[in-house]
Protein backbone atom coordinates (compact mmCIF):
# COMPACT_ATOMS: atom_id res chain seq x y z
CA UNK A 1 0.00 0.00 0.00
CA UNK A 2 2.84 2.18 -0.45
CA UNK A 3 3.65 3.80 -3.96
CA UNK A 4 6.91 2.02 -4.51
CA UNK A 5 5.25 -1.04 -6.05
CA UNK A 6 6.84 -2.11 -8.88
CA UNK A 7 4.99 -4.11 -11.70
CA UNK A 8 5.40 -7.04 -10.43
CA UNK A 9 3.93 -6.37 -7.03
CA UNK A 10 0.82 -5.74 -8.93
CA UNK A 11 0.49 -9.22 -9.21
CA UNK A 12 -0.11 -9.82 -5.46
CA UNK A 13 -3.10 -10.62 -5.24
CA UNK A 14 -4.00 -13.07 -7.98
CA UNK A 15 -1.04 -14.87 -6.52
CA UNK A 16 -2.54 -14.95 -3.47
CA UNK A 17 -5.63 -16.36 -4.74
CA UNK A 18 -4.00 -19.25 -7.08
CA UNK A 19 -4.61 -17.68 -9.77
CA UNK A 20 -1.36 -17.34 -11.74
CA UNK A 21 -0.22 -19.97 -14.56
CA UNK A 22 2.49 -22.09 -12.94
CA UNK A 23 5.63 -20.10 -14.60
CA UNK A 24 3.70 -16.71 -13.34
CA UNK A 25 3.38 -17.76 -9.86
CA UNK A 26 7.28 -19.21 -10.21
CA UNK A 27 8.33 -15.84 -10.87
CA UNK A 28 6.06 -13.93 -8.39
CA UNK A 29 7.72 -16.65 -5.48
CA UNK A 30 11.29 -15.08 -6.82
CA UNK A 31 9.84 -11.93 -6.68
CA UNK A 32 7.98 -12.20 -3.13
CA UNK A 33 11.44 -13.73 -1.67
CA UNK A 34 12.99 -10.42 -2.06
CA UNK A 35 10.34 -7.62 -1.95
CA UNK A 36 10.04 -7.14 1.84
CA UNK A 37 6.45 -4.52 0.61
CA UNK A 38 5.08 -7.94 -0.78
CA UNK A 39 5.92 -10.02 1.97
CA UNK A 40 3.91 -7.49 4.49
CA UNK A 41 1.58 -7.06 2.13
CA UNK A 42 0.97 -10.67 1.90
CA UNK A 43 1.17 -11.13 5.86
CA UNK A 44 -1.70 -8.60 6.26
CA UNK A 45 -4.22 -10.27 3.56
CA UNK A 46 -3.46 -13.55 5.55
CA UNK A 47 -4.15 -12.07 9.09
CA UNK A 48 -7.34 -10.15 8.01
CA UNK A 49 -8.23 -13.66 6.38
CA UNK A 50 -7.68 -14.79 9.26
CA UNK A 51 -9.84 -11.79 11.33
CA UNK A 52 -12.56 -12.73 9.04
CA UNK A 53 -12.62 -16.72 9.07
CA UNK A 54 -13.24 -16.21 13.22
CA UNK A 55 -16.22 -13.97 12.46
CA UNK A 56 -17.76 -17.08 9.36
CA UNK A 57 -21.17 -19.10 11.17
CA UNK A 58 -19.49 -22.15 12.62
CA UNK A 59 -20.52 -25.25 10.92
CA UNK A 60 -20.52 -28.16 12.59
CA UNK A 61 -18.20 -31.01 11.20
CA UNK A 62 -19.88 -34.72 10.64
CA UNK A 63 -19.38 -36.58 14.00
CA UNK A 64 -16.96 -39.37 12.52
CA UNK A 65 -14.64 -36.95 10.83
CA UNK A 66 -12.25 -37.08 13.54
CA UNK A 67 -11.88 -40.95 12.97
CA UNK A 68 -11.97 -40.97 9.85
CA UNK A 69 -9.33 -38.20 9.31
CA UNK A 70 -6.72 -38.71 12.52
CA UNK A 71 -6.84 -42.60 10.59
CA UNK A 72 -6.03 -41.96 7.51
CA UNK A 73 -3.23 -39.90 8.83
CA UNK A 74 -1.85 -41.55 11.03
CA UNK A 75 -2.26 -45.08 8.41
CA UNK A 76 0.34 -42.92 5.91
CA UNK A 77 2.63 -42.71 8.73
CA UNK A 78 4.43 -45.76 7.64
CA UNK A 79 4.45 -45.08 4.13
CA UNK A 80 5.49 -41.01 4.58
CA UNK A 81 8.88 -42.29 6.83
CA UNK A 82 9.44 -44.75 4.19
CA UNK A 83 8.95 -41.33 1.42
CA UNK A 84 11.46 -39.67 3.50
CA UNK A 85 13.90 -41.96 3.70
CA UNK A 86 14.43 -42.27 -0.08
CA UNK A 87 13.99 -38.45 -0.33
CA UNK A 88 15.42 -36.87 3.26
CA UNK A 89 18.14 -37.54 5.51
CA UNK A 90 19.86 -40.28 4.11
CA UNK A 91 21.87 -38.04 1.79
CA UNK A 92 20.48 -38.75 -1.59
CA UNK A 93 23.14 -39.90 -4.38
CA UNK A 94 22.21 -40.57 -7.89
CA UNK A 95 25.07 -43.14 -8.44
CA UNK A 96 22.82 -45.14 -6.16
CA UNK A 97 19.01 -44.42 -7.79
CA UNK A 98 18.96 -48.32 -7.94
CA UNK A 99 19.01 -48.68 -4.11
CA UNK A 100 16.17 -46.22 -3.36
CA UNK A 101 13.79 -48.98 -4.73
CA UNK A 102 14.71 -50.84 -2.19
CA UNK A 103 12.14 -49.15 0.33
CA UNK A 104 9.32 -49.40 -2.19
CA UNK A 105 9.43 -53.11 -2.70
CA UNK A 106 10.23 -53.91 1.34
CA UNK A 107 7.03 -52.95 3.02
CA UNK A 108 5.30 -56.53 3.05
CA UNK A 109 8.90 -57.85 3.99
CA UNK A 110 8.93 -55.35 6.59
CA UNK A 111 5.84 -55.46 7.89
CA UNK A 112 6.01 -59.26 7.93
CA UNK A 113 9.29 -59.54 9.88
CA UNK A 114 7.77 -57.21 12.32
CA UNK A 115 5.75 -59.62 13.47
CA UNK A 116 7.68 -62.52 12.73
CA UNK A 117 8.74 -64.19 16.29
CA UNK A 118 8.65 -68.10 16.22
CA UNK A 119 8.42 -69.60 12.68
CA UNK A 120 8.58 -73.02 12.06
CA UNK A 121 8.71 -73.05 7.80
CA UNK A 122 9.86 -69.76 6.43
CA UNK A 123 9.75 -69.12 2.48
CA UNK A 124 11.99 -66.66 1.34
CA UNK A 125 10.57 -63.88 -0.57
CA UNK A 126 12.97 -63.99 -3.38
CA UNK A 127 12.25 -67.85 -4.38
CA UNK A 128 9.11 -68.84 -2.81
CA UNK A 129 10.16 -71.87 -2.18
CA UNK A 130 9.89 -73.26 1.53
CA UNK A 131 12.72 -73.99 3.40
CA UNK A 132 12.86 -75.68 7.13
CA UNK A 133 14.21 -73.38 9.01
CA UNK A 134 15.54 -70.01 9.17
CA UNK A 135 19.25 -71.71 10.78
CA UNK A 136 19.20 -74.25 7.81
CA UNK A 137 18.94 -71.18 5.35
CA UNK A 138 21.97 -69.85 7.22
CA UNK A 139 24.06 -73.18 7.78
CA UNK A 140 23.37 -74.11 4.24
CA UNK A 141 24.35 -70.35 3.04
CA UNK A 142 28.09 -70.35 2.82
CA UNK A 143 28.67 -66.79 3.50
CA UNK A 144 26.52 -66.81 6.69
CA UNK A 145 28.55 -63.98 9.04
CA UNK A 146 28.46 -64.30 12.64
CA UNK A 147 27.69 -60.86 14.47
CA UNK A 148 30.13 -59.78 17.52
CA UNK A 149 28.64 -58.54 20.39
CA UNK A 150 29.35 -55.49 21.34
CA UNK A 151 30.41 -55.14 25.35
CA UNK A 152 27.20 -55.17 27.06
CA UNK A 153 25.65 -57.39 25.01
CA UNK A 154 28.15 -60.97 25.52
CA UNK A 155 24.92 -63.25 25.72
CA UNK A 156 23.50 -62.41 22.54
CA UNK A 157 23.95 -64.50 19.43
CA UNK A 158 23.22 -63.73 15.94
CA UNK A 159 23.83 -64.71 12.68
CA UNK A 160 22.83 -63.50 9.16
CA UNK A 161 23.24 -64.30 5.42
CA UNK A 162 22.38 -62.56 2.23
CA UNK A 163 20.82 -64.54 -0.46
CA UNK A 164 21.46 -63.92 -4.27
CA UNK A 165 18.27 -65.48 -6.35
CA UNK A 166 17.14 -64.27 -9.62
CA UNK A 167 19.35 -61.20 -8.96
CA UNK A 168 17.55 -60.30 -6.14
CA UNK A 169 19.27 -59.92 -2.63
CA UNK A 170 17.39 -61.52 0.89
CA UNK A 171 19.04 -60.58 4.10
CA UNK A 172 18.46 -63.61 6.23
CA UNK A 173 19.23 -63.01 9.88
CA UNK A 174 18.39 -65.28 13.23
CA UNK A 175 18.96 -63.76 16.50
CA UNK A 176 19.09 -65.67 20.00
CA UNK A 177 18.96 -64.36 23.52
CA UNK A 178 18.32 -60.47 22.40
CA UNK A 179 16.34 -59.59 26.05
CA UNK A 180 17.17 -56.25 26.30
CA UNK A 181 14.55 -54.39 24.63
CA UNK A 182 12.36 -52.13 26.36
CA UNK A 183 8.58 -51.54 25.53
CA UNK A 184 7.98 -49.73 22.54
CA UNK A 185 11.33 -50.67 21.41
CA UNK A 186 12.22 -52.63 18.46
CA UNK A 187 15.73 -54.21 17.09
CA UNK A 188 16.77 -52.68 13.59
CA UNK A 189 18.96 -53.96 11.05
CA UNK A 190 20.98 -51.91 9.34
CA UNK A 191 23.28 -52.81 6.18
CA UNK A 192 26.23 -49.72 6.12
CA UNK A 193 28.20 -48.93 3.16
CA UNK A 194 30.83 -46.44 3.30
CA UNK A 195 29.65 -45.53 6.86
CA UNK A 196 26.05 -44.92 5.11
CA UNK A 197 23.08 -46.82 6.94
CA UNK A 198 20.49 -48.41 4.82
CA UNK A 199 17.19 -49.82 6.93
CA UNK A 200 17.71 -54.08 6.30
CA UNK A 201 14.03 -55.00 8.96
CA UNK A 202 12.79 -54.61 12.19
CA UNK A 203 12.22 -57.44 14.46
CA UNK A 204 10.77 -58.30 17.96
CA UNK A 205 12.46 -61.02 19.54
CA UNK A 206 9.82 -63.74 21.46
CA UNK A 207 9.52 -64.25 24.95
CA UNK A 208 12.91 -66.54 24.62
CA UNK A 209 14.48 -63.41 22.95
CA UNK A 210 14.91 -65.37 19.50
CA UNK A 211 14.17 -63.16 16.45
CA UNK A 212 14.53 -63.49 12.40
CA UNK A 213 14.08 -61.65 9.92
CA UNK A 214 14.11 -62.53 5.96
CA UNK A 215 14.13 -58.64 4.01
CA UNK A 216 14.51 -58.48 0.91
CA UNK A 217 16.18 -55.55 -1.16
CA UNK A 218 15.03 -54.37 -4.54
CA UNK A 219 17.11 -56.91 -7.70
CA UNK A 220 19.00 -53.76 -8.77
CA UNK A 221 20.98 -53.45 -5.56
CA UNK A 222 24.43 -53.64 -6.69
CA UNK A 223 25.94 -52.29 -3.65
CA UNK A 224 29.06 -53.90 -1.62
CA UNK A 225 28.20 -54.22 1.59
CA UNK A 226 30.76 -53.41 4.13
CA UNK A 227 28.69 -54.09 7.30
CA UNK A 228 25.97 -55.48 9.16
CA UNK A 229 24.70 -53.70 12.50
CA UNK A 230 21.79 -54.20 14.68
CA UNK A 231 20.52 -51.43 17.23
CA UNK A 232 18.12 -50.83 19.58
CA UNK A 233 15.33 -48.37 18.04
CA UNK A 234 12.37 -46.59 20.05
CA UNK A 235 10.62 -46.75 16.85
CA UNK A 236 10.48 -48.83 13.68
CA UNK A 237 10.48 -46.16 11.53
CA UNK A 238 13.68 -44.17 12.53
CA UNK A 239 15.65 -43.56 8.84
CA UNK A 240 19.15 -43.33 10.79
CA UNK A 241 20.41 -45.31 13.50
CA UNK A 242 20.16 -43.12 16.79
CA UNK A 243 20.05 -46.47 19.68
CA UNK A 244 23.29 -48.00 20.65
CA UNK A 245 24.59 -50.79 18.52
CA UNK A 246 23.96 -54.64 20.10
CA UNK A 247 25.92 -56.18 17.25
CA UNK A 248 27.86 -55.62 14.35
CA UNK A 249 30.15 -57.45 11.84
CA UNK A 250 31.76 -56.47 8.65
CA UNK A 251 32.24 -58.40 5.84
CA UNK B 1 1.56 -30.88 29.60
CA UNK B 2 2.25 -29.11 26.75
CA UNK B 3 -0.81 -26.94 25.73
CA UNK B 4 -0.11 -23.72 23.88
CA UNK B 5 -0.22 -24.48 19.98
CA UNK B 6 3.82 -24.05 19.33
CA UNK B 7 4.56 -27.25 22.31
CA UNK B 8 1.31 -29.16 20.94
CA UNK B 9 3.34 -28.21 17.19
CA UNK B 10 6.98 -29.01 18.38
CA UNK B 11 5.14 -32.05 19.61
CA UNK B 12 3.81 -33.19 16.36
CA UNK B 13 7.19 -32.46 14.79
CA UNK B 14 8.63 -34.96 17.63
CA UNK B 15 6.03 -37.49 16.34
CA UNK B 16 3.95 -36.89 19.40
CA UNK B 17 0.42 -38.64 17.61
CA UNK B 18 -1.28 -37.14 20.91
CA UNK B 19 -0.27 -33.60 20.03
CA UNK B 20 -1.68 -33.43 16.44
CA UNK B 21 -4.46 -34.54 17.78
CA UNK B 22 -5.13 -31.94 20.27
CA UNK B 23 -4.68 -29.33 17.62
CA UNK B 24 -7.04 -31.16 15.48
CA UNK B 25 -9.61 -31.18 17.84
CA UNK B 26 -9.13 -27.15 18.67
CA UNK B 27 -9.44 -26.13 15.22
CA UNK B 28 -11.31 -28.95 13.59
CA UNK B 29 -14.42 -26.90 13.67
CA UNK B 30 -13.35 -23.61 12.53
CA UNK B 31 -11.21 -24.59 9.49
CA UNK B 32 -14.04 -27.42 8.61
CA UNK B 33 -16.50 -23.97 8.72
CA UNK B 34 -14.05 -22.15 6.57
CA UNK B 35 -13.38 -24.52 4.04
CA UNK B 36 -17.43 -24.85 3.79
CA UNK B 37 -17.96 -21.43 3.07
CA UNK B 38 -15.45 -21.64 0.47
CA UNK B 39 -16.53 -25.19 -1.06
CA UNK B 40 -20.35 -24.96 -0.15
CA UNK B 41 -19.33 -28.88 0.10
CA UNK B 42 -19.32 -31.12 3.09
CA UNK B 43 -17.10 -33.57 1.64
CA UNK B 44 -14.57 -31.48 0.15
CA UNK B 45 -14.31 -29.35 3.34
CA UNK B 46 -13.52 -33.03 4.88
CA UNK B 47 -10.84 -33.59 2.14
CA UNK B 48 -9.59 -30.09 2.73
CA UNK B 49 -9.47 -30.74 6.56
CA UNK B 50 -7.46 -33.50 6.21
CA UNK B 51 -5.44 -32.63 3.94
CA UNK B 52 -4.17 -29.58 5.94
CA UNK B 53 -3.28 -31.72 9.02
CA UNK B 54 -2.06 -34.67 6.54
CA UNK B 55 0.71 -31.94 5.60
CA UNK B 56 1.14 -30.82 9.29
CA UNK B 57 1.61 -34.43 10.38
CA UNK B 58 4.04 -35.29 7.36
CA UNK B 59 5.96 -31.65 8.11
CA UNK B 60 5.28 -30.34 4.72
CA UNK B 61 5.93 -26.59 5.37
CA UNK B 62 6.79 -25.10 8.15
CA UNK B 63 5.35 -23.28 10.92
CA UNK B 64 6.86 -20.31 12.51
CA UNK B 65 5.95 -18.65 15.40
CA UNK B 66 7.78 -15.33 15.13
CA UNK B 67 5.85 -14.90 11.94
CA UNK B 68 2.44 -15.11 13.29
CA UNK B 69 -0.55 -17.10 15.13
CA UNK B 70 -0.94 -20.94 14.86
CA UNK B 71 -4.52 -20.01 13.85
CA UNK B 72 -3.41 -17.56 11.14
CA UNK B 73 -0.90 -20.38 9.30
CA UNK B 74 -3.56 -23.27 9.38
CA UNK B 75 -6.45 -20.78 8.03
CA UNK B 76 -3.66 -20.12 5.14
CA UNK B 77 -3.10 -23.88 5.14
CA UNK B 78 -6.99 -24.19 4.83
CA UNK B 79 -7.29 -21.46 2.03
CA UNK B 80 -4.47 -23.26 -0.37
CA UNK B 81 -5.87 -26.15 0.00
CA UNK B 82 -9.15 -25.57 -1.14
CA UNK B 83 -7.82 -23.64 -4.13
CA UNK B 84 -5.49 -26.56 -4.86
CA UNK B 85 -8.50 -28.70 -4.64
CA UNK B 86 -10.40 -26.48 -6.96
CA UNK B 87 -7.56 -26.49 -9.52
CA UNK B 88 -6.67 -30.16 -9.16
CA UNK B 89 -10.71 -31.10 -9.70
CA UNK B 90 -11.18 -28.44 -11.94
CA UNK B 91 -14.55 -28.18 -10.35
CA UNK B 92 -16.49 -24.21 -9.85
CA UNK B 93 -15.81 -24.50 -6.52
CA UNK B 94 -16.25 -20.75 -6.73
CA UNK B 95 -18.90 -19.85 -8.83
CA UNK B 96 -20.68 -16.63 -7.81
CA UNK B 97 -24.23 -17.39 -7.08
CA UNK B 98 -26.63 -15.29 -4.70
CA UNK B 99 -25.37 -16.13 -1.84
CA UNK B 100 -22.40 -13.82 -2.19
CA UNK B 101 -25.71 -10.89 -2.59
CA UNK B 102 -24.81 -9.04 0.59
CA UNK B 103 -28.52 -8.40 1.10
CA UNK B 104 -29.12 -12.32 1.23
CA UNK B 105 -30.80 -13.82 4.32
CA UNK B 106 -28.09 -16.24 3.52
CA UNK B 107 -24.95 -14.11 4.07
CA UNK B 108 -22.60 -15.38 6.64
CA UNK B 109 -22.37 -11.83 7.90
CA UNK B 110 -25.64 -10.97 7.96
CA UNK B 111 -28.76 -11.53 9.61
CA UNK B 112 -27.84 -14.87 11.07
CA UNK B 113 -25.30 -13.81 13.14
CA UNK B 114 -27.41 -11.49 15.17
CA UNK B 115 -29.99 -14.18 15.18
CA UNK B 116 -28.21 -17.03 16.83
CA UNK B 117 -27.49 -15.80 20.53
CA UNK B 118 -24.26 -17.55 21.50
CA UNK B 119 -22.03 -16.72 18.99
CA UNK B 120 -18.61 -15.68 20.55
CA UNK B 121 -17.68 -11.81 20.97
CA UNK B 122 -15.06 -12.03 18.29
CA UNK B 123 -17.38 -13.46 15.85
CA UNK B 124 -19.81 -10.73 16.38
CA UNK B 125 -17.16 -7.66 16.00
CA UNK B 126 -16.10 -9.58 12.56
CA UNK B 127 -19.57 -9.76 11.36
CA UNK B 128 -20.27 -6.37 12.78
CA UNK B 129 -16.89 -4.94 10.84
CA UNK B 130 -18.01 -6.42 7.88
CA UNK B 131 -21.41 -4.95 8.16
CA UNK B 132 -19.99 -1.43 8.52
CA UNK B 133 -18.39 -1.51 4.91
CA UNK B 134 -20.82 -0.53 2.34
CA UNK B 135 -22.34 -2.87 0.03
CA UNK B 136 -19.75 -2.72 -2.83
CA UNK B 137 -16.92 -2.97 -0.48
CA UNK B 138 -18.81 -5.99 1.21
CA UNK B 139 -18.92 -7.38 -1.86
CA UNK B 140 -15.71 -7.22 -3.20
CA UNK B 141 -14.22 -8.64 0.13
CA UNK B 142 -16.25 -11.69 -0.55
CA UNK B 143 -15.31 -12.21 -3.63
CA UNK B 144 -11.80 -11.58 -2.97
CA UNK B 145 -11.71 -13.62 0.01
CA UNK B 146 -13.85 -16.39 0.27
CA UNK B 147 -14.28 -16.82 -3.84
CA UNK B 148 -10.59 -16.47 -4.59
CA UNK B 149 -11.07 -13.98 -7.88
CA UNK B 150 -8.50 -13.17 -9.83
CA UNK B 151 -8.60 -9.28 -10.63
CA UNK B 152 -10.32 -9.48 -13.90
CA UNK B 153 -13.11 -11.49 -11.91
CA UNK B 154 -13.81 -9.16 -9.52
CA UNK B 155 -13.83 -6.62 -12.43
CA UNK B 156 -16.21 -8.73 -14.25
CA UNK B 157 -18.50 -9.74 -11.18
CA UNK B 158 -19.07 -5.98 -10.05
CA UNK B 159 -18.76 -4.39 -13.68
CA UNK B 160 -15.59 -2.24 -12.58
CA UNK B 161 -12.87 -1.62 -15.23
CA UNK B 162 -9.98 -3.84 -13.92
CA UNK B 163 -7.37 -1.30 -13.24
CA UNK B 164 -9.76 -0.12 -10.08
CA UNK B 165 -10.24 -3.22 -8.71
CA UNK B 166 -7.34 -3.36 -6.64
CA UNK B 167 -7.67 0.68 -5.79
CA UNK B 168 -11.21 -0.42 -4.63
CA UNK B 169 -9.79 -3.69 -2.62
CA UNK B 170 -7.64 -1.85 -1.25
CA UNK B 171 -10.27 0.63 -0.06
CA UNK B 172 -12.62 -1.88 1.40
CA UNK B 173 -9.62 -4.15 3.52
CA UNK B 174 -8.50 -0.68 4.95
CA UNK B 175 -11.99 0.20 6.37
CA UNK B 176 -12.42 -3.55 7.31
CA UNK B 177 -9.05 -3.38 9.34
CA UNK B 178 -9.92 -0.48 10.67
CA UNK B 179 -13.44 -1.34 11.57
CA UNK B 180 -11.83 -5.08 13.23
CA UNK B 181 -9.30 -3.03 15.18
CA UNK B 182 -11.75 -0.01 16.56
CA UNK B 183 -14.30 -2.67 17.67
CA UNK B 184 -11.40 -4.70 19.47
CA UNK B 185 -10.36 -1.88 21.32
CA UNK B 186 -13.92 -1.57 22.74
CA UNK B 187 -15.18 1.31 20.24
CA UNK B 188 -17.75 1.75 18.25
CA UNK B 189 -18.09 1.77 14.17
CA UNK B 190 -18.59 5.23 12.32
CA UNK B 191 -19.37 4.23 8.72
Amino acid sequence: MNNKHSKECEQLIDYYNGQLNRADGEAFEKHLAECPDCQQELAELEALNADLVHGLEQVEPPEDMESRILTNIFDSDTETNEKQTENGDVKPDKKRSGTSNIYKKMMLPLAAALFLSVIGNIYLWSSQEPSDSLSQALVNEEEAVTLQPSAETQDMDAQMAMHEEDGQQTLVLEANNFTNLNEGEVYQVWLMEDEQPYRAGTFVPNENGNGYIVFTLDESADINWDMVAITIEGSPHNDTPQGDIVMSSEF
Amino acid sequence: MASTDSELYDGLLAGDKSCLERLYRKYEKLLYSYAYKMTSSHEKSEEVVQDVFMKLWQKKGAYDAAKGKMSTWLITLTRNAVIDLSRRKQLDTFEYDERDDVDNETNPFNSTVEKTAEKHEDQKTIAHAVKSLNDEQQRIVTLFYFKAYSQSQIAAALDLPVGTVKSRLRLALGHLKKNIERSEKGGTHDE
